[in-house]
């Protein structure tokens, strides 16, 4: 694994928004880094490959655990949800993609920082941007990234089972990055023949008489995508309608995501799994005998709310943390050039698929950190 | 297989237009609807009006009151919420069409019940 200067491409502003990243930039500055990007063996690519897939299979196998268990109040879970959870992990209803966060450094096994399960973004940039950078930059490489065939192929076994027209929905969010996601989503699933539209999550409406969610037109919603995190939409005003009706509608993701997309499991991964390759030492309780970690909010975005503690002590802040914390032992992410990446590993339908990579000028990767494309 | 593939271009290109033409904006091709409405006045009731009615046995010369409006697809954007005037042009049923996809429209849907808590930050992880 290296990290490699190269020149930008000219225009690569223009080049990257007319393949939809129109969020090349934030307010922090460039979040397209193409200025730089890392190399990777096939070696290593393949050990990626395979920690990623044995991540998904002992996550499974906590999702059974936790639910065995009724360990939903750890995840600060309502109560009022637990049902709809059970249903829909037994059930099995569509789930499309995640990705997990690694630290890694080449020498070492990929360590798992977090699973975004739920609402993962950086999809775009991976999928596509990345790709047709590589062909613009390094045709003869490689790269380890099959998202798009997968995400088309996904929605094309689900053709016959989703009911109806599938809706994306996703909030009005400054940068769009949100909204571009949710249309690039759109877009895989058109490309497999499915009808689509898209919705805002405000224009969802509630029929309290035939008892159904309805689109603007009053059409009834069968199925839809959100990118909107279920934490969120369990607490929000239509709550109780959502969990009246989760078994009529089909929710991507559904409802159970719950349980990866809270940093609680990796303590319960960590529990059931002790001194596993690709597991840190994590705790529900506080820091036990850790004398470098890093205190997370079980819920949280974009960095906010943690506290770092090694040789000194780093604290970020925000307005998340009300469901507790959970304790990780310091990952050993490597330092480029003063850069510190983080590697988001795709999964779709639950294998393995790609990836795309946040550098940040610090240990903590937030919404100021930067995509940097990779080839192998 | 690590390979990646060629994205169709036009995909993407129309993803970028879309995008910077605001993101969310085409909602596909219109459906049709239908809903209950008082036939004297061309008003959308509720639809348990039209259900009640349906209960009614019929008599020779029973014209119910209250009737299924149905408008064909393209002809017109939105359904009438209760308490608006239907516009001319669709035909009157006593039983709803069960023809898919239509929309029982004619009840106000309660809309803003979701998205509260993104307040134009990034609901993604």
């Amino acid at each position: 694994m290296q990290r490699r200067v190269i020149r930008p491409r000219a225009g690569w502003e223009k080049t990257v928004e007319e393949q939809g990243l129109i969020y090349h930039h934030t307010n922090a500055g460039v979040y397209w880094d193409e200025s730089a990007f890392y190399a990777f063996t096939r070696r290593e690519i393949d050990e990626l490959e395979a920690a990623t897939n044995e991540i998904q299979r002992i996550a499974l196998e906590a999702g059974q655990h936790i639910i065995d268990k009724n360990r939903f109040g750890e995840f600060g879970i309502p109560a009022a949800a637990a049902d709809a959870i059970v249903w829909a992990w037994n059930a099995e209803p569509p789930a499309i993609y995640g990705r997990l966060d690694l630290a890694y450094d080449g020498g070492h096994q990929p360590k798992l920082l977090e699973y975004n399960a739920d609402t993962p973004t950086a999809l775009l940039e991976a999928s596509v941007v990345q790709w047709y950078w590589l062909k613009d930059t390094q045709p003869g490489a490689d790269q380890f990234n099959s998202i798009h065939e997968r995400l088309v192929a996904k929605w094309k076994e689900l053709k016959a089972y989703l009911a109806g027209r599938l809706y994306f929905a996703a909030a009005e969010d400054v940068q769009a990055e949100d909204l571009m996601t949710t249309t690039y989503l759109r877009d895989t699933a058109t490309e497999a023949g499915l009808e689509t539209a898209a919705l805002l999550m405000k224009d969802i409406g509630w029929d309290a008489t035939a008892r159904q969610f309805v689109d603007l037109d009053n059409l009834p919603i069968q199925s839809i995508f959100k990118l909107y995190p279920w934490e969120w939409l369990v607490h929000e005003e239509f709550a109780p309608n959502l969990l009246e009706t989760y078994r009529n509608v089909q929710w991507i993701e559904p409802i159970w995501k719950m349980l990866w997309s809270n940093k609680a499991l990796l303590a319960v991964l960590w529990e059931l799994y002790p001194n596993h390759p690709n597991l840190l030492p994590a705790y529900l309780d506080g820091p036990r005998d850790l004398t470098r970690y890093v205190k997370k909010p079980k819920l949280a975005r974009e960095g906010a709310n943690i506290t770092l503690v090694a040789d000194s002590t780093i604290e970020t802040k925000g307005d998340y943390g009300e469901e507790g914390f959970v304790w990780q032992a310091l990952a050993p992410i490597p330092i480029f050039d003063g850069n510190y990446p983080v590697l988001g590993s795709w999964l779709v339908d639950g294998v393995s698929c790609g990836m795309g990579i946040r550098e940040s000028a610090g240990p903590i990767t937030d919404n100021t950190s930067r995509f940097v494309p990779h080839m192998f | 297989m690590k390979k990646s593939r060629a994205v169709p271009l036009s995909l993407v290109s129309t993803l970028a237009l879309a995008a910077l033409a605001s993101g969310c904006g085409s909602f596909g091709r219109r459906e049709g609807w239908q809903t209950c409405v008082d036939r004297d006045t061309n008003i959308a009731v509720d639809q348990s009006h039209c259900d009640q009615d349906w209960d009614t046995p019929p008599s020779g010369h029973y014209i119910p009151h209250y009737s299924w409006y149905y408008y064909p697809r393209g002809y017109y954007w939105n359904a009438p919420g209760i308490g608006m005037q239907v516009p001319a042009g669709g035909a009157y049923s006593r039983t709803p069409s069960h023809s898919a996809p239509m929309a029982r429209s004619g009840v106000s849907a309660v809309r803003g019940g979701f998205g509260s808590r993104a307040s134009g930050h990034s609901s993604g992880s």
